[in-house]
């Protein structure tokens, strides 16, 4: 497992130099820049300041590398915290908790209990990370198509717990989404629902159409209003507050460990990523706690179990890439590229012989996570005035941002244009009752499931018992079976329990 | 009852609406998946989420249906409703309608004044009561956000004052 030698030699050679560390402060704030911004992303602050780093030393250009990263992480979460709009997919579930704690003036600690969990599930990423790097790695390529369309449909299981107080439209919001993510070329080379738009070949962009999903289940219900929360009191920004929520997560120290473990073990698969991490991880909060009624109401389990996957997930993304040389998703690659021109690659070989760098980088995010903490909380403070400035300032401000995010994110006008129509579809689902939540989580999920699908299918040689008779895709498959039925029968049971209180109350005053 | 419950009770024809559209949109994707190739390979997850998805439509057009048809109180009561929420509709489709110009103006006029007038008019739309803040504030937005996307991230906006038109 744990070199020791290794471990030394990378934490020295680390520590070396405590003026290294300086660029570890602007790599922060950079990415909880672009990360708190709706529509940037850590790979555009990666590749903006990318060539900036050619004229620094191999350590520091990696420390501040990887600050940018790390604190992007978090940064996504304040817009969906304050605004109902996530800065970068992973944090859409934070939104489904964190933002009705807004509405209920709770901003403050739900900002501080979204920074300590994502500092404590990103230890618990990079914690597992350091202890167990190859195991970690290898798993991505113990797990084929069929696992990871388990592991898809693990996370797609949470349109039926977001069904809102419709099943009916519950369900289809998160149908229409899956099959609005599946317009455009198929993995075969077969356009789909294209309209013969150029732009369209590579599907509906998912992020701008979220974006728009949601300024319109948000920002158009703010129109008319004149601050996201009305009492002034309620609007106040506190520093004790967001130190109160950061206590407060502690509370939930079982919700962070498994979202953390989640995340780690779903980042580590390629091509998954923090999305799915936090979707599964706030499932299985849900399922798991003894009012899962609560969550979507301002839970603060729900922030939790969302960032505190999201964050692991970036160390799990990590174990892969030292580990195979193969980056989990987009952040990755672009940090593997960068890695690559400072003479850090990954793959089995890198591993055995500089395992002493990956100590390095590992304990340099650990000690930039920590860092997180203290840069985040002075972030927030100001991020969180946001609930201050009156709606006519933010709400244009806002759309104006994301409109050009949406740019930025397709390099053409397909992006806001996309935004455009979806906050236009979000507004009816509004207006009629649907869900926005799970018309997302079916947009982001379903390219990846049918990708896996098709896969598995073309593995099983034209057959899809191939997702049953692996052991662990079926280990998969009747866990997801298991959890469901049992938090079925729990809520059906707890439903029981509230009818029959009236009428036992009833009974006593007949008494 | 939720102000949207209100409206959807209002207009039992606005959610029909909408339920028979999702349903031609999902007949439609259907066929233009199925025309361009019939294998397995390309249905394989199109052919049961359409299905299901179209199943769940056809029961909420009966659902709704048989509400319009079942009428009472519910129905009258929600006739109703309030003056501001209409004057709310009205601003939310001017202010979809002013994103939708904000994204036709940029080629013809730039990013920056673009940026600049959808600033002014979203502004005044959402009750800004000072033009000295509207057009102050608008301003300076605009232009630091168009430096930040045309010239620090280099995108190729058509830009008057940072890039090219």
């Amino acid at each position: 497992m744990i070199q020791w030698h290794a471990l030394v030699s990378g934490f020295t050679l680390l520590f070396q130099d405590p003026m290294n560390w300086i660029l570890a402060f602007p790599g922060l704030l950079i990415g909880l820049f672009f990360g708190s911004v709706p529509g940037l992303s850590v790979i555009m602050a990666l590749a903006i300041f990318l060539p900036v780093t050619f004229y620094m030393h191999f350590l520091p250009a990696i420390i501040f590398m990887m600050g940018m990263y790390i604190g992007s992480l978090f940064g996504s979460s304040i817009p969906a915290v304050l605004i109902n709009i996530p800065g970068m997919a992973g944090s859409v579930a934070t939104t489904f908790d964190g933002y009705p704690m807004t509405r209920k003036g709770q901003h403050n600690e739900a900002l501080g209990l979204a920074l300590t969990a994502s500092v404590l599930g990103s230890l618990t990423g990079f914690a597992l990370l350091l202890l167990a790097v190859k195991p970690l790695g290898l798993l991505g390529l113990h797990l084929g198509p069929p696992e990871m369309f388990m592991v898809i449909l693990w996370g797609t299981t949470l349109i039926g717990t977001l069904r809102g107080r419709n099943t009916l439209r519950g369900l289809a919001a998160g149908f229409l989404g899956l099959l609005v993510a599946t317009i455009g070329t198929s993995a075969m080379g077969v356009q789909r629902g294209t309209l013969g738009i150029p732009q369209l070949l590579d599907g509906v962009p998912v992020f701008a159409a979220m974006i728009g999903l949601f300024a319109a289940a948000e920002l158009f219900n703010l129109i008319g209003k004149r601050y996201v929360q009305a009492d002034s009191e309620k609007r106040r920004v506190s520093m004790r507050g967001i130190l109160a929520g950061s206590v407060q997560s502690f509370k939930y120290w079982p919700t962070i460990l498994r979202g953390g473990v989640i995340g780690a073990i779903i980042g580590a698969i390629p091509g998954v990523g923090a999305a799915v991490a936090c979707l599964v991880s706030y499932g299985e909060a849900k399922r798991a706690d003894r009012h899962p009624e609560t969550f979507g109401t301002g839970n603060p389990k729900g922030v939790a179990a969302s960032e505190s996957a999201n964050s692991s997930s970036e160390g799990g993304a990590m174990a892969t890439m030292f580990a195979l040389g193969l980056p989990g998703g987009g952040a990755t690659a672009v940090m593997l590229g960068a890695f690559s021109l400072h003479g850090l690659t990954g793959g089995p070989t890198f591993i055995s012989q500089h395992i002493n760098w990956v100590y390095m980088v590992v304990f340099g995010a650990l000690g930039q996570i920590v860092l997180l903490w203290f840069v985040g909380l002075v972030y927030t403070y100001f991020a969180a005035r946001a609930v201050t400035l009156p709606t006519h300032v933010l709400v244009p401000s806002i759309t104006l941002m994301a409109l050009l995010g949406s740019y930025a994110l397709t390099s053409s006008f397909l992006g806001p244009i996309v935004m455009t129509l979806f906050a236009v579809l979000g507004w009816w689902m509004k207006t009629y009752d649907y869900p926005v939540a799970g018309a997302v989580v079916g947009l982001i999920l379903g390219k990846l499931a049918e990708g896996n699908l098709l896969r598995s299918y073309q593995l099983g040689g034209g057959n899809l018992t191939i997702l049953f008779t692996r052991p662990i895709s079926l280990a998969l498959f009747l866990f997801i079976v298991g959890s469901t039925v049992w938090s079925m029968l729990r809520s059906r049971r707890a439903a029981g329990r509230r009818d029959s209180k009236p009428h036992d109350r009833t009974g006593a005053n007949a008494e | 009852m939720t102000i949207n419950e209100v409206r959807a009770r209002r207009r039992p024809w606005g959610h029909l609406l909408f339920v028979l559209l999702m349903l031609a949109f999902t007949v439609w994707y259907f066929f233009s998946a199925f025309n361009a190739s019939r294998a397995a390979s390309n249905l394989i997850m199109i052919l049961p989420v359409s299905a299901i998805l179209a199943v769940l439509e056809i029961a909420l057009l009966a659902t709704e249906i048989r509400r319009m048809f079942a009428g009472g109180p519910e129905s009258r009561r929600a006739d109703e409703d309030t003056k501001s929420a209409k004057a709310g509709e009205r601003s939310k489709w001017l202010y979809a309608t002013s994103m939708g110009v904000f994204i036709l103006l940029i080629p013809r006029i730039g990013v920056e004044a673009s940026a600049f007038l959808f600033m002014i008019g979203t502004m005044r739309l959402l009750g800004s009561k000072s033009w000295i803040f509207t057009i102050v504030y608008s301003l300076i937005f605009a232009l630091v956000l168009s430096y930040l996307f045309v010239s620090v991230m280099n995108l190729t906006l058509p830009s008057l004052l940072f890039g090219q038109m």
